[in-house]
């Protein structure tokens, strides 16, 4: 039997694929979420750009959802992360972005998860709703991070 | 080219998944089954949970284009797919069909299984041919729940004064099905039963419900004292025949007329002969 703590982080999944499937008024949406299953700790989302790229830039998304609303001061929407997944977010190589969902609203916002964080996160701010001037430029900020980025493995035991 | 549109059909398809998604849960009380593996002519199965009796659900069929469309558009577009559902059908449950444009992120409903009201009080669930598509937002879902609701609620016969009907029991093999045992309720009015025989056909007992409930709501009289018995026989010829027969618990006296399956299909033709019974069995002689 589900709960309401599994019923908010469905309905937030399904949020974030909504607005990350959104096109934007373009012939392809900027984005083909893949959702990674309960079983993944961090992440729920690898998200791929949609590109004509041979080998498609992707990030990852951790979704929170929640029914408690914004702070009354600061109007941050209220989403819990563990200090441990902070840093695990943080030194993740790959993009990593913490995508908060008010689940009444059915809104979505992002907060890119590198740099010094460390400590634990009861809010978000809600500067970056999920809506097309924020896709275009989540596409862009991933896109440029794999075309500067020289990831490719240098040696290997396992070689053909 | 072609692999791009095939990608745009992917994504189509997936959003308007999203958009359905996204919708239905935002409300607390359904319980979404996604059929779209199955063959069954149907992308979602729903079912409201809700402290009414029995088991309602209601299904939803998707559809989506890249384009936006007026609804004009959106009407004849849709005609081909709810005529190839009707192939499908009939549903046993109330079926809408959700249509979603992805440009400006449009979503539009129209119904593939109708609950319909009738001027008797009485509702069918009728296939549509033509689309007529109406927007889809929460509101609209709000009137589709109730609608699903409205139709249960007659379908269970769970309005204010009105009984349960259970299929009757059967005897043993070989013998005449036992009928129906008629009970007279509370209500002020007469009390109609059905026969195990017009139990099983579906047509003609929905036929006899509607003249019922159409006698219930035009005769004023109070006929606390009668009870109604549809049954179904057939005539010397082989011919089905439908008879309805009034009783008066009181005096003991009753009286037989009958129909044909086509005479019961019009409430208002029955009606007259239902005030005939009642001459006979109120004021006889």
């Amino acid at each position: 039997m589900a709960d309401a703590k599994d019923y908010i982080g469905k309905r937030g999944e399904f949020v974030i694929g909504e607005k990350l499937i959104d096109f934007c008024g373009r012939p392809l949406p900027f984005f083909d979420p893949h959702p990674l299953g309960e079983k993944c700790g961090i992440f729920d989302f690898l998200v791929e750009l949609v590109t004509n790229d041979k080998t498609p830039p992707y990030f990852l998304v951790s979704a929170k959802a929640t029914k408690k609303g914004m702070t009354k001061k600061s109007l941050e929407l209220k989403v819990g992360v563990k200090a441990r997944n902070v840093q695990a977010m943080v030194r993740c190589p790959v993009p990593a972005y913490l995508i908060g969902v008010d689940e009444p609203a059915a809104e979505a916002y992002i907060v890119s998860m590198h740099g010094n964080l460390k400590g634990a996160i009861s809010s978000i701010p809600t500067t970056y709703p999920l809506d097309a001037a924020t896709l275009t430029d989540l596409w862009t900020e991933v896109r440029s991070y794999w075309k500067t980025l020289d990831h490719k493995l240098k040696n290997s035991k396992f070689q053909m | 080219m072609a692999e791009h549109a095939t990608e745009r059909a992917r994504f189509t398809e997936m959003r308007a998944r999203a958009l359905t998604n996204v919708l239905l849960s935002g409300r607390d009380d359904l319980l979404v089954q996604d059929l779209s593996g199955a063959d069954y002519g149907i992308d979602y199965l729903v079912t409201l949970r809700s402290e009414k009796p029995g088991v309602r659900q209601f299904a939803v069929e998707l559809k989506a284009t890249h384009a936006p469309v007026t609804v004009s558009t959106a009407n004849k577009v849709l005609k081909p797919a709810l005529q190839r559902m009707a192939r499908y059908g009939p549903f046993p449950y109330p079926t809408v069909l959700f249509y979603f444009t992805m440009m400006e992120s449009q979503g539009w409903y129209t119904w593939v299984s109708e609950p319909v009201s009738h001027e008797y009080g009485t509702m069918t669930l009728e296939m549509q041919e033509e689309a007529d598509c109406r927007p889809l937002n929460e509101n609209a879902l709000d009137q589709i729940i109730s609608c699903v609701n409205l139709w249960y609620d007659f379908s269970f016969r769970t309005r204010p004064g009105s009984k349960v009907t259970r299929p009757a029991r059967t005897s043993k093999a070989g013998v005449k099905p036992v009928k129906s045992e008629v009970v007279i309720t509370e209500i002020d009015s007469i009390t109609f039963d059905y026969s195990e025989a017009l139990l099983q056909t579906r047509e003609q007992l929905t036929a006899a419900e509607q003249c019922s409930n159409y006698i219930l709501k035009t005769c004023a009289t109070s006929l606390r004292t009668l009870t109604g018995l549809w049954d179904r026989d057939e005539d010397e010829k082989g011919r089905t025949v439908i008879t309805l027969t009034i009783t008066d618990a009181v005096t003991k006296k009753s009286a037989t007329a009958r129909f044909t399956p086509k005479d019961i299909q019009s409430p208002a033709h029955v009606y007259p002969r239902f005030q005939n019974l009642l001459s006979e069995v109120l004021h006889p002689g």
